[in-house]
């Protein structure tokens, strides 16, 4: 068979196929708007207001906006409240981890590796680059001392090339890359860093 | 001839102290694209822009990834599969950051390209950038299902939504833990389990002393988000 | 509600929040998306929930939306994301006879004497790899201009000519294997 024109059957084809299928989408803009408006929560003040009170659109909006600027002071005043009645609690320095300054806390790291030549932590804190550690004393214990702000951290140690998952100083852990990954918190309230 | 000195002095101090503070600029990023792979740049640099626009992600960093794939050994389809499926999260309106620091967690790792994009299915279970975009995506729209969402400023103030940084850090933060959850070897049906595991995170997060979780906003999703929900989210990685 | 309405208050009414103009601009371009969808995925059930999708999505990230521009190059970026999404996960997870079928199958031999032509097309569209549905649906359902099209899918427009251009050729090679043949100019 000869055709002329393949950017024509295209079109007539892909046409084609839209017209078989498209009653599906019979009703598309009730479903859309339905789930949008479920998403707004609405409350029965709106619509008493939109049904009882505003029969123009316009006039509607304005009582709309009314109620929602009311809606904001409140939930601001809620807000503000709700952090002013929430007790706060000294931070307790434990001999491990030192103070914040400027919302940066010194963190420190332990890893004991009798014997390596080398070793660093390796973390989200810095794009998984290595920070070494080191063992000024020769007595084992290497450690560093890092910067962070509040958050939460993953991370490892590499001794002598060997990948360290689980720091008995983590708050937790996690499996990445089939090994495990150390947590920890930064900033708690009530200690530890 | 001194003042001429001078000036040449001070001339080569400012030149060196420039070079030295000179930051990364985006124009350092698409140069980066470029060096990776010329044919997809445009559309990787598009999608990135939009993310350093929206503050999802840091030029910096950026660079970093970028550099660590090139030295990297691997397939080029691989490294280009990486950048893409990032600019693809970041078209779809998703914190893309996540994604960034997994691949530079697999690189530190040494694991090969196309299993920190693809994951695998053994045990252990690894999940790649690929099924962490679906979390993160899943996750949005089971907020969104919930009334949960953002509005920046400029459009109708609607009760309970939240400001984009806020709304992208609770999509992070759940949808990294249902992949701890998933790589740790947990059963998608128990929903239970998953729900303790997010609310641990959620609680965790606001209960620092500059929390990374607003305590309303983990109020907000333990409140409306059922474990059925994350059963849900978390099946499909199963299928 | 929105008889003779321009394009510009419909969608300045639905930033400020009005659902009713959002559902008048659905009425207006569910066609277009659904078109666009089911070319692109191949499936009825699948584009029918993504032109779902993809109305939503545009509602929650209309502020994003600069209305200079012309809003169906902007609605389609949306669509096609979307629909660039599924795709990727459906790779990760393959359905091996998707459901609802368009086409019921690649088997050449369901050709219809009357119809030969269009369900030629249809079936080796089909079979087309995945990167050159989008493209040609863009151009031969949506009719977009070359720009256009490279707009909806952030690719340069050389690349989208490139893809148009061969996809055609495949689509032509491959229905030839079944007997039809096109001329040049096609």
């Amino acid at each position: 068979m000869r055709v002329d024109n393949l950017d024509q059957a295209l079109s007539e084809a892909l046409h084609q196929e839209v017209r078989e299928e498209v009653y599906c989408i019979d009703r598309l803009e009730e479903r859309v708007v339905a789930e949008i408006e479920g998403r707004i929560p609405r409350r029965g003040v709106l619509d008493f207001f939109r049904r009882m009170l505003a029969p123009t659109r316009g006039a509607r909006i304005g009582q709309l906006a009314t109620v929602g600027v009311t809606a904001v002071v409140f939930l601001t005043l809620g807000v503000f409240l709700a952090g002013r009645i929430t007790p706060s609690h000294q931070a307790i320095l434990t001999p491990v981890m030192a103070s914040t300054t400027n919302g940066q806390n010194q963190v420190l790291f332990v890893m004991p590796a009798p014997g390596a030549n080398s070793v660093s932590v390796v973390g989200n804190f810095n794009g998984w680059e290595a920070t070494p550690l080191a063992d000024e004393n020769g007595d084992g214990i290497w450690t560093a001392s890092i910067s962070l702000p509040d958050g939460r951290y993953e991370y490892a140690f590499v001794v002598d090339g060997r990948w360290w998952g689980q720091d008995p100083l983590a708050d937790g852990y996690v499996h990445s890359f089939g090994e495990y990954n150390s947590v920890r918190y930064v900033g708690q309230v009530g200690g530890g860093a | 001839m001194r003042r001429l000195l001078i000036v040449l002095c001070i001339g080569l101090l400012l030149s060196t102290s420039f070079v030295l503070s000179a930051e990364p600029t985006i124009d350092d990023v698409q140069q980066a694209f470029i060096a990776l792979t010329p044919t997809h740049a445009d559309e990787i640099m598009s999608a990135f822009s939009l993310g350093f626009e929206q503050g999802r992600l840091q030029v910096g960093s950026t660079l970093h990834l970028v550099d660590r794939l090139i030295g990297y050994e691997g397939e080029q389809g691989n490294k280009e599969g990486i950048l893409i499926t990032i600019a693809h999260a970041l078209q779809d309106d998703l914190p893309a950051a996540i994604l960034v620091e997994k691949a530079e967690e697999g690189m530190a790792r040494s694991v090969p390209l196309d299993l920190i994009l693809n994951g695998v299915k053994g045990q252990p279970r690894i999940l790649g950038l690929t099924e962490r975009e679906y979390l993160l995506s899943a996750t949005r729209d089971t907020l969104y299902s919930k009334g949960i969402f953002s509005t920046p400023p400029g459009t109708k103030a609607v009760a309970q939504s939240l400001s984009l940084v806020r709304f992208d850090t609770l999509v992070s933060e759940i949808a990294d833990t249902l992949a701890d959850y998933v790589e740790s070897g947990g059963s998608p049906l128990e929903g239970h389990l998953l729900y303790q595991q997010v609310s641990d995170r959620l609680t965790d997060l606001a209960s620092l002393k500059v929390p990374i979780v607003q305590p309303d906003d983990a109020q907000l999703v333990l409140e409306r988000v059922t474990p059925t929900d994350l059963t849900s989210v978390v099946l499909r990685i199963f299928e | 509600m929105y008889h003779v309405q321009d394009e510009v208050s419909l969608l300045r009414a639905s930033l400020a929040g009005e659902t009713d103009a959002w559902g008048e601009v659905v009425v207006r371009y569910k066609e277009a998306v659904f078109g666009l969808c089911l070319g692109f995925l191949r499936n009825r059930a699948d584009a029918e929930d993504l032109t779902h999708d993809a109305f939503i999505r545009a509602y929650t990230n209309l502020h994003r939306y600069k209305l200079e521009k012309k809003f169906s190059t902007w609605l389609f970026t949306v669509t096609s994301n979307l629909c660039r999404n599924r795709l990727r996960y459906r790779r990760y997870h393959p359905v091996i006879a998707p459901p609802d079928h368009i086409n019921g199958g690649n088997d050449p031999a369901h050709i219809v004497a009357s119809e030969d032509r269009v369900n030629a097309v249809r079936a080796a569209v089909d079979r087309l790899p995945v990167s050159y549905h989008a493209p040609l649906v863009l151009r031969y359902y949506n009719e977009l201009s070359y720009k256009e099209i490279a707009e909806v899918l952030s690719l340069p427009e050389g690349t989208i000519k490139t893809r148009i251009h061969r996809g055609k050729l495949l689509l032509k090679k491959d229905m030839e294997k079944d007997g039809v043949v096109y001329n040049e100019s096609g």
